[in-house]
């Protein structure tokens, strides 16, 4: 006779299959010593709702993989992960005399590790995830545990110890690890009450009424050793150069430093797609590649705001060859030139609350957010019948490029916006246009009092790009002067629309929106322009299209924290 | 937050001339009205996002209606 208990063992030892000979039969058991452990990632949903899917899996796998080792290692079952939350228990399928301290030990190691994991992934997913952090809840008592046949079956827990093991969670606090007075009970029995302190404030539980719970540290005496790795010494390089930099070492922080390594790499990214577009479709050679440009005497930014700018007409190998991207080897002292450049940047960044370097990439990865979001053609993904006919591939290709304006196609146009965010505030002072004419007068001159702190960004970050020791640096990313010139005419007219308050521009803003997307306005600048359907991405341009990207049409990502998600919670 | 907290600091300083605690509550929903829920419009209008267009609108709607909720509160946990 089989037990109940032998059938769960099984199932967990085994494929993981159900046996279907046996369907009429459950597989469920009571486990009546069993401490069940949630953890979720307090504002996870923040978090997210400002980067890519790959980057948020990323965080998860990551996360996710380093508990599963400690969980190994530390005899505690993983049931699952749902979404941002993990889920163990430790007493299931073999019972342990000390599942409690077990589970705790657990909790306290994975709050150490996720603290870590966080620091190294900065410089990989961007500002703010170094501030990451999980809330842990821990409950202890009976558990039914059992596999609930169906498709997709699996190993689930039951009962009020799940629950309330649940609300130890998301009652609790960022960084810390909540237990309930069953888990405290069973510590002590453990010989671990000095791990408890108990919660000053009772806390309301549904269904449970007020309950008095516990805040756990584990008190251990060994040490994590550093992380040591390639990031690790990326992020010292960065440090480095900061101090040396701005003079001021004791201003300098890690985190700094990490994101500076972070917005290198977004770079790094968008320069590698112009660059295996070089590789694959190259130019006619040129004798003399002198890319440089500075500003005429007399001239300034805002000289050449333009209402529309010319954009490549498409070309499918250009398309194709951008996907490969990740092909690209940058070479060491280029790469080195790339990170010395958003080092400088950075630098140039004065320490405001708000308009400083991290508010830079903030805007940075909400550009890449969106790129990512405009549609493409998923060139690779095309299959059938339509994947063997080149041509209609190529036709629906070109389609979307017209629709999306080439962005989603024109790799020196995506590097360009990408640059814009990292450079749009670069000195700012931390007051308004009308102040800081105030304050500097002979700026303000300078830029005819319009628009003065966009300009003297864009003439900073220029300054630095044309500079000598950047040469080599530019030869490699721009293969001719019209495209250096192109990168220049899209950050110049980008960084300027991030000017919201000078109505003038706004105006022309509104007009140039107007005569882009209202077929029903007489169009002044380009003919004829895209007749809109809300129903499907490939077929809404019965006329096709002019190329141009409409320029500053008020698409300030600046604004874009505020069209995502708010919730603060996990 | 961080604005408010640099936009105060220049209050403080003499460099910006009224409080930012005066209208901020109001300032934000104006940003909402006629800059945010506008330019998502927009993005939903142009449907350079696909099928998803209209995602941005909901979440600045959504938030702007948090903002009028709360917002008063939030302005005076600001201050302290």
């Amino acid at each position: 006779m089989v037990t109940n208990n032998q059938k769960v063992k099984s199932f967990l030892s085994g494929p993981g299959e159900v046996d279907t000979n046996q369907n009429d039969q459950p597989i469920a058991d009571l486990f009546l010593h069993c401490t069940v452990m949630f953890a979720d990632i307090a504002g996870f949903t923040a978090w997210s709702s400002a980067r890519e899917p790959a980057h948020v899996f990323v965080l998860l796998q990551t996360v996710y993989q380093n508990f599963d080792l400690i969980a190994h290692r530390r005899r505690v079952f993983k049931v699952e992960t749902i979404g941002d939350a993990y889920m163990a228990v430790t007493g299931l399928p073999e019972p342990q005399a000390k599942h409690a301290s077990i589970m705790a030990r657990f909790a306290w190691d994975c709050l150490d590790r996720m603290g870590q994991l966080t620091k190294e992934l900065e410089s990989v997913l961007g500002p703010d995830t170094g501030a990451l952090s999980m809330r842990f809840g821990l409950h202890s008592g009976d558990v039914i545990a059992g596999v609930l046949k169906g498709d997709r079956a699996r190993f689930q827990l039951f009962g009020d110890t799940v629950n309330t093991a649940a609300r130890m969670e998301s009652t609790g606090l960022a960084g810390r690890i909540q237990v309930s007075s069953s888990t405290a009970e069973a510590l002590r029995k453990e010989h671990k009450a000095a791990w408890l302190t108990p919660r000053h404030d009772d806390i309301a539980v549904k269904g449970k009424g007020v309950m008095s719970t516990y805040w756990l540290a584990v008190k251990k005496t060994e040490q994590n050793g550093s992380t040591g790795g390639s990031d690790q010494a990326d992020e010292n390089e960065a440090l480095d150069r900061l101090r040396v930099l701005k003079n001021d070492a004791s201003s300098i922080s890690r985190k700094e430093a990490r994101v500076v390594s972070w917005a290198c790499e977004i770079l790094v990214r968008q320069i590698k797609k112009v660059v295996i577009v070089h590789q694959r479709c190259p130019l006619p050679a040129q004798a003399n590649r002198d890319v440089i440009f500075r500003c005429q005497e007399g001239k300034i930014c805002l000289d050449e705001v333009e209402e529309a700018i010319s954009t490549p007409d498409f070309n499918p190998e250009v398309a194709d060859a951008a996907l490969d991207f990740d092909q690209v080897q940058i070479p060491k002292d280029i790469y080195n030139a790339i990170q010395e450049y958003v080092t400088i940047i950075a630098a140039m960044y004065r320490p405001n609350k708000f308009h400083n370097f991290e508010h830079a990439c903030h805007v940075t990865m909400s550009v890449a957010k969106l790129l990512s979001r405009v549609v493409s053609p998923e060139l690779s993904n095309v299959q059938g019948e339509l994947a063997c006919d080149r041509q209609i591939r190529d036709q629906m290709a070109a389609q979307v490029h017209d629709f999306t304006h080439g962005l989603t196609s024109d790799p020196l146009a995506t590097l360009a916006l990408v640059f814009a965010g990292l450079v749009h505030d670069i000195d700012h002072q931390g007051v308004s246009n009308t102040q800081l004419a105030k304050e500097y007068p002979e700026l303000a001159d300078r830029y005819r009092n319009k628009s003065v702190a966009e300009q003297n960004s864009l003439d900073i970050a220029w300054e630095h790009l044309m500079s000598d020791r950047f040469k080599k640096m530019r030869e490699y990313i721009f293969e001719t002067q019209e495209e250096l010139l192109r990168f220049r005419q899209l950050i110049v007219n980008t960084v300027l629309a991030t000017d919201i308050f000078d109505k003038e521009l706004n105006q022309l803003r509104k007009d140039r929106w107007q005569r882009a997307f209202h077929a029903d306005l007489p169009d002044s600048v380009t003919e004829p322009r895209l007749s809109w359907s809300t129903s499907s991405k490939l077929r809404m341009w019965p006329i096709r299209c002019s190329t141009g990207i409409s320029t500053g049409s008020g698409m300030c990502v600046c604004s874009m924290r505020c069209i995502l998600p708010l919730r603060k919670g996990g | 937050m961080r604005l408010f907290d640099e936009m105060y600091t220049a209050f403080k300083e003499g460099r910006l001339s009224s409080d930012p605690s005066k209208f901020w509550y109001q300032g934000e929903l104006d940003f909402f009205d006629n800059y945010v829920i506008p330019l998502a419009t927009k993005l939903k209008e142009c449907n350079v996002f696909g099928v998803s267009s209209d995602e941005y609108l909901a979440y600045a709607i959504k938030n702007r209606d948090e903002w009028a909720e709360r917002g008063e509160a939030i302005v005076q946990e600001m201050l302290y």
